[in-house]
């Protein structure tokens, strides 16, 4: 009878109730604090994504200054878009895995602005300043010696210096034959604001993406319409980490070491069951012997209820999984090379990617093929680390199969002609902001019943 | 503790599903020997399959697969005949389509609809269409119909 009870109140309660989730990862690396939200309205994961990072984590969407003891600073950017399924939930997996993709893309985009930003006013800040004050002569032995220089540069400087070659040629040819003059710099702001020049940029702070990555994920179903808004996150380190992963360089320093299989939600609690329901794509970590790795999750759901259709989709979670390892590794390898051979901005120009491709499907699945058949890095060898079965909370109709797939270079075949040891790796301080919030909440509001869950709690030498 | 027994409801909860159960009883009965005949009868509905090998994505892999799934069809219809030994390959072949140049194996067909699409290694992608039989009927030649004696019942 009391059984009885519970379902019936269980049930109501779920019925009644409309649904958004949230799962994030803790700072740069780790999955931290997913939480499950019952909302009425659909169409708001952005809002809920901007608002946990204004007022949860009081941080700015863009650039967030931070000490260069802690890691320096680091960029945030949300991306959303509808979850597009149809009524027999056959393809709910797929849908959901589509508008992650569109909404991961969107937050890329946004990245790619705020650092075009950065690097504009970079430029600007250090013409005024006169740090770019007596730039070497095309053709001599100056410069040959700065193109040679380039290749121990820091990413970012490297970068900055080509732009700059690019402006003072653009100066050049405006009249100035001193780029090193106020009237110089007054007139390269003005170039650099130029569309044309945009362009160059935006090429050029694309090609700094390595390390972008997934920070936490919101979900907002109402069972009917949803949408996934991403929330993107960008930082020194995790781009070391992303050049350490493409070169087999040193890890940063204070990146987790723990096993692949212990960075993975287990299927114990009702928490890390939700942790499984909105892990998506790939996210780089270090495993238990401090090889850069990559932990991927693929979702796929089966036609119906019934084993061989549930393992028919698990295989599919899998395939997927091992695709997206192979795409964002191949990702951060294309970039990262680009940066290694430039000579000149053009390498970017004509390699940029992201800004031209549109928030659809079959646009970022042919960019995705293309990656992971591009072969710059090999990532035969992944391994299967679990999958679990579920019913969806929007419906109980929307089965999914969530798979965990890891990799980690150790594992890797080739790619190793690209290796060039980083250096500044080490130099990158451990960043303790750990976040030790255990909270549970369960609220009730206007707009429903609310809940909030937490995942593992991360790796002490995080 | 709430939460955690609404999640119990959730993922250990009895489910409905959103396609028919009559066709999920005949799929299950096929789905054993459809990627290998690449066609399959049961009493209510016709299930075809096709493959694409996905080079790129901007094209369109229903389309190319259906296409495809259509051949197949034919190959099955093809395979029913029992063709005399001293007809070569080629012979057949032309026999066969011109029979049905005259005689389209599907009389009228509509509400194709893919059942399943399944990625496989390789950049394999299967596809199972499944069609009512209330509304398409496939008119297979049989051996008599093409003119030859069938010697091997």
């Amino acid at each position: 009878m009391t059984i009885g009870k519970n379902l019936i109140i269980i049930l109501t309660v779920f019925l009644i109730t409309n649904i958004s989730y949230a799962v994030e990862t803790k700072e740069e690396f780790a999955t931290e604090k997913p939480s499950i939200k019952l909302h009425k309205k659909s169409g708001q994961s952005k809002s809920m994504a901007e608002d946990f990072v204004r007022k949860n984590k009081k941080w700015k969407i863009g650039l967030n200054p931070r000490p260069e003891d802690k890691g320096g600073d680091f960029f945030v950017s949300v991306g959303t878009s509808a979850i597009a399924f149809d009524n027999s939930f056959a393809n709910f997996g797929d849908a959901r895995q589509d508008a992650f993709d569109i909404a991961f893309l969107q937050s890329k985009k946004q990245f790619i602005k705020f650092m075009g930003q950065r690097i504009s006013t970079n430029i600007v800040n250090e013409r005024k300043q006169g740090s770019y004050a007596q730039p070497p002569e095309p053709g001599t032995s100056e410069m040959e010696n700065l193109m040679d220089e380039m290749s121990s540069f820091e990413e970012g400087k490297k970068l900055r210096t080509l732009i700059n070659l690019k402006l003072d040629q653009a100066l050049r040819d405006a009249g100035y034959e001193d780029p090193s003059t106020p009237e110089a710099a007054e007139e390269a702001e003005k170039i650099i604001k130029t569309k044309e020049f945009s362009k160059s940029i935006e090429a050029a702070a694309e090609h700094r993406i390595a390390g972008f990555q997934t920070y936490k994920v919101f979900e907002i179903s109402d069972g009917n319409k949803g949408d996934i808004s991403v929330i993107g996150l960008w930082s020194n380190k995790l781009n070391l980490l992303a050049d350490a992963l493409s070169t087999g360089g040193d890890i940063p320093s204070g990146t987790p070491k723990k096993a692949l299989m212990d960075q993975i939600p287990t299927q114990n609690t009702d928490e890390d069951i939700i942790r499984w329901a909105f892990s998506y794509g790939a996210r780089m970590t270090t495993d238990e012997n401090g090889n850069p790795s990559i932990l991927s999750f693929g979702h796929a759901s089966p036609l119906f209820d019934d084993v061989d259709e549930w393992t028919d989709a698990c295989d599919q979670a899998i395939l997927q999984a091992e695709s997206f390892i192979a795409v964002f590794a191949n990702e951060i390898a294309s970039y990262k090379e680009n940066l290694n051979k430039a000579q000149n901005t053009k390498m970017f120009e004509d390699n940029a990617n992201l800004n031209n491709l549109k928030s659809e499907t079959k646009q970022i699945k042919n960019y995705y093929k293309k990656l992971e058949t591009s072969g710059y890095i090999d990532t035969a060898g992944s391994e299967y680390l679990d999958s679990i079965e579920i019913q969806h909370p929007a419906s109980e109709q929307a089965l999914e199969c969530i798979a965990a797939v890891g990799w980690n270079t150790s594992l890797r075949t080739s790619g190793e002609n690209i290796k060039n040891t980083n250096v500044a790796a080490e130099k990158i301080t451990l960043d303790d902001e750990q976040e030790t919030d255990e909270t549970k909440e369960e609220e009730e509001d206007e707009d429903g019943t609310s809940y909030s869950g937490e995942s593992d709690e991360a790796d002490d030498d995080f | 503790m709430k939460l955690m027994m609404i999640f119990s409801f959730v993922f250990f909860s009895p489910q409905s599903f959103g396609l028919e159960k009559q066709l999920i009883e005949e799929y299950k009965k096929i789905r054993s020997t459809i990627e290998d005949k690449k066609f399959a009868m049961s009493d209510n509905y016709y299930f075809l399959f096709g493959s694409v090998t996905v080079e790129d994505y901007e094209d369109d892999i229903e389309f190319i697969a259906e296409a495809n799934a259509y051949e197949n069809l034919d190959v099955y219809a093809f395979n029913l005949i029992c063709w005399p030994d001293y007809l070569d390959t080629e012979t057949k072949v032309k026999i066969f389509y011109r029979y049905l140049e005259v005689n389209p194996l599907f009389d009228f067909n509509k509400n194709i609809t893919v059942l399943k699409k399944e990625k496989k290694p390789n950049d394999l992608i299967n596809i199972t269409y499944v069609f009512d039989r209330e509304n398409n009927f496939i008119n297979f030649p049989n051996t008599e119909q093409l003119g030859f004696i069938n010697s091997c019942q």
